[in-house]
């Protein structure tokens, strides 16, 4: 490599700053990015030589430099513009992370298992991943703008597989949402058909097309259209694939691009996730506007990740389905290991009114082993919930062992349960816990007339264990 | 021992199961189960992979392919999944290992090459695993590594002596290219790397003697029955092929002819340093090409990496 310790460049920014460039550790199209002396920065530098070109990506830092990103949208920022005759950027560097790709491919010699959920963190760390990434291209997006260049080397994640945290880098082609004046087109893999066939321009619409292959990779661990014939045919055959000549893997209809090579669906997706790439992958080829927005991926990434539960052996995250042996059991789709059906609690929303009470089934949340949370997206606020001063959560505990459950209020104004219909409401001051149990139905707020509040209805597969062996 | 007792299906034998073309309902109640593999029709309405469980659990499942794409119960063990083979990138280094490399040149051949391997060893890339070769000439040719994985790749150290058979080194990986268990149909186009600090001494006597004088032309150069084959044959003629001449003495006219491919230039080393210069920018070019376009076309970022001296186009 031509950059060696005995050569250290030293750069400034444009305020003066100096850097003293120590090690080489990206290369890409545009230019090369340094680990800087101090460690808390990555120098970009640009390497092309045409002009135009220079003058547009300079004007572009100075642009990004001073833009209003909205906070907690996850991305790596430039903090600094290079003074010239270099042209670059100086951002933070993101400590403890690695690049996404090592989750969408295993590593030699690991199992495919032990891989996904061990070293990776599981199906549970990759839906809240992927609710990360839908959730800081929702803040993106409603700030006007679009990403432009999504790939998974352009993300990085936490080393540590219990850590669920994000990071967007590669900040250089962010743009005004239909205003890009696209200086790299994005990465074949992620780039809308629309964008690879010359129609369109990257936007926030092609931004949600390449999000739903990022998501769809990180669950599935394929492509959404690299059906089997496609992978055993030339590297030619992938490029009719991505510009949507092809059908989805899993098409409703059209069986002829299907593949052999994905996670199947039952496994990793809940019927809204299969729903939304039905969506996104079959209408939303063509159809732009039809394609899920980052808001509905993060609503059903997040629901999806509420519905799991772990292997009490391997440790694996997975949707509990009712195993045939028994209504008490449900089976571990990694290790085959029986373990109990989890709790859940069946969110509904209820509006009360003369007397009647209407109720919407809303979503569902599997209780954990040990202490699972209720948190603000849960519930409906109600304006009185406001005025009494926030909304509090509520833990839930479950001790495997005993079978127990209970509910600690933790701050919320009001939270009741009734044991059985037709029995009294019953109020958990805050601070204070309750024991529960199956058919339980618990208030979140006030039961006001004509205000909807949330209720959550405990249901406990019966305790009969699976037959053994 | 319990475990080699057979499947005991009801209802259907698993003999038949794989037979079953198009099915309406089947119930099916597999017992004693160790390992099958049961398939149900042609399409999305199959049930496909190992089943792998308990000894004594029975499972039944029930299949509408009118109403459901998915059985009840999912049979299959996540862990026998098996993600997609990423396509093998195959990279051939020639080597030129003559006498006259002797000394620095053969020194820093060799670690621009070690350099070279691991580089490509962090390439995190989703479409392609990079595999290398490795075959040098001198008086005789020598496949050094055969492709192997970049990752088990441990390349001996290269020492200088004889003269230069390129002609020979042409021939032979022209004929490792063509083999197809070697290069599976779904693989990228291979990359061929050429490196070599003189004259080739296996050229026919015409060609040798135009050369020496200074009059060889470029047709003359792809008229050597070596090249020709090379360019000619159907795999072999698609690779993406960059050289580098290392010192005065190389043949730029030889080299250009081997590359033989508008726009790409081959690189003039005079020092270690344009060695290494030369193996970072095709680190970066192989790189790069799993996720350009056309991943079978050259890429030749990076360029601007050498100054106007060590380009030759």
């Amino acid at each position: 490599m031509p950059h060696n310790a005995t050569d250290k460049l030293t750069v400034f920014d444009t305020q003066g700053h100096p850097y003293i460039l120590t090690r080489v550790v990206g290369q890409g199209a545009q230019g090369v990015a340094y680990e800087e002396e101090s460690g808390d920065y990555i120098v970009k530098i640009v390497t092309a030589t045409d002009s135009i070109r220079r003058a547009e990506l300079s004007r572009r830092f100075r642009w990004l430099c001073n833009r209003q990103i909205p906070e907690n949208s996850r991305l790596a920022l430039p903090v600094a513009t290079l003074a010239s005759p270099q042209l670059g950027y100086v951002m933070r560097r993101v400590r403890g992370h690695q690049s996404l790709t090592l989750l969408l491919r295993p590593m030699k010699l690991d199992s495919v298992g032990e891989w996904y959920n061990a070293s990776t963190g599981g199906l549970r760390r990759r839906l809240l991943l992927a609710a990360q990434l839908a959730a800081s291209f929702r803040l993106l997006h409603l700030a006007g703008l679009a990403y432009c260049d999504l790939s998974d080397t352009n993300i990085l994640v936490a080393r540590d597989p219990r850590i669920v945290s994000l990071v967007l880098i590669d900040p250089d082609n962010i743009s005004v949402s239909g205003k890009a004046e696209a200086l790299v087109l994005g990465t074949p893999r992620y780039i809308a058909p629309e964008v690879l066939r010359g129609s369109h321009q990257p936007d926030s619409l092609t931004d949600t097309f390449s999000l739903a292959v990022l998501i769809f990779q990180l669950l599935r661990l394929n492509h959404p259209f690299l059906g089997d014939a496609v992978l055993a045919s030339a590297p030619d055959a992938e490029e009719n694939a991505y510009c949507g000549e092809l059908p989805y893997i899993d098409h409703p209809e059209n069986v002829s691009n299907r593949s052999t090579h994905v996670l199947p669906v039952e496994s990793v997706c809940t019927t809204k996730l299969a729903e939304l790439f039905n969506k996104a992958f079959v209408e939303g080829v063509n159809a732009r506007g039809r394609r899920p927005t980052p808001g509905e991926w993060e609503d059903a990434c997040l629901a999806a990740a509420d519905n799991t539960t772990s292997c009490s052996v391997c440790g694996a995250t997975f949707y509990p389905r009712r195993h045939a042996s028994g209504s008490g059991a449900c089976a571990c789709p990694w290790c085959d290991e029986i373990g109990t059906f989890p709790p859940a609690l069946i969110l509904q929303d209820v509006v009360e009114r003369g007397g009647g009470r209407i109720y919407r089934k809303v979503g569902s949340l599997v209780l954990r082993p040990g202490e699972t949370e209720i948190v603000a997206r849960h519930f409906v606020r109600t304006a009185l919930e406001e005025q009494h001063g926030g909304c509090g959560t509520a833990s839930f505990s479950w001790d495997t062992t005993t079978g127990d459950i209970s509910v600690r209020n933790q701050g919320m104004p009001e939270l009741l349960y009734r044991r059985a219909a037709g029995s009294t409401l019953i109020s958990i001051p805050s601070g204070k816990s309750a024991a529960l149990q199956h058919e339980t139905v618990l208030y979140f707020g006030y039961l006001t007339e004509g205000v909807a509040v949330r209720c959550a209805q405990l249901h406990v597969t019966s305790a009969k264990q699976a037959p053994k062996e | 021992m319990e475990s080699q007792q057979k499947p005991q299906t009801t209802g259907i034998s698993s003999k038949k199961v794989e037979e079953v073309e198009e099915i309406s309902w089947i119930n099916i109640e597999l017992k004693n189960l160790v390992c099958a593999h049961v398939r149900f029709g042609t399409d999305c309405n199959c049930i496909r992979g190992a089943v792998r469980r308990r000894l004594s659990a029975s499972h039944s499942f029930t299949l509408n392919p009118n109403r459901s794409k998915t059985p009840v119960e999912s049979i299959m063990n996540l862990n026998n999944f098996q993600v997609a083979e990423p396509r093998p990138m195959p990279v051939f280094v020639l080597a030129d290992v003559s006498g006259s490399m002797t000394g620095e040149k053969i020194q820093t051949l060799n670690s621009a090459l070690r350099e070279m391997i691991s580089s490509l060893r962090t390439v995190q890339d989703l479409r392609g695993k990079i595999e290398v070769a490795v075959i040098t000439f001198g008086a005789s040719v020598t496949v050094v590594s055969e492709l192997t994985a970049v990752d088990d790749l441990e390349i001996p150290e290269l020492a200088a002596a004889g003269s230069t058979r390129m002609g020979a080194a042409l021939d032979c990986i022209r004929d490792m290219i063509e083999r197809d268990a070697m290069i599976p149909a779904r693989a990228f186009t291979p990359t061929v790397i050429l490196v070599s600090d003189g004259i080739p001494t296996d050229l026919p006597k015409e060609i040798k003697q135009k050369v020496e004088s200074g009059e060889a032309k470029r047709e003359d150069l792809l008229g050597w029955p070596a090249l020709k084959a090379l360019h000619i044959s159907t795999r072999a003629g698609k690779t993406v092929r960059l050289a580098m001449g290392i010192g005065e003495d190389a043949d730029f006219d030889i080299l250009q002819a081997f590359v033989n491919t508008p726009g790409v230039p081959v690189i003039r080393a005079q020092d270690s340093r344009g060695i290494e210069r030369f193996f970072n920018w095709v680190t970066m070019s192989i790189a790069s090409r799993s996720v350009s376009r056309n991943p079978n076309l050259p890429v030749l970022t990076g360029l601007d990496q050498f100054a106007d001296g060590e380009l030759v186009l």
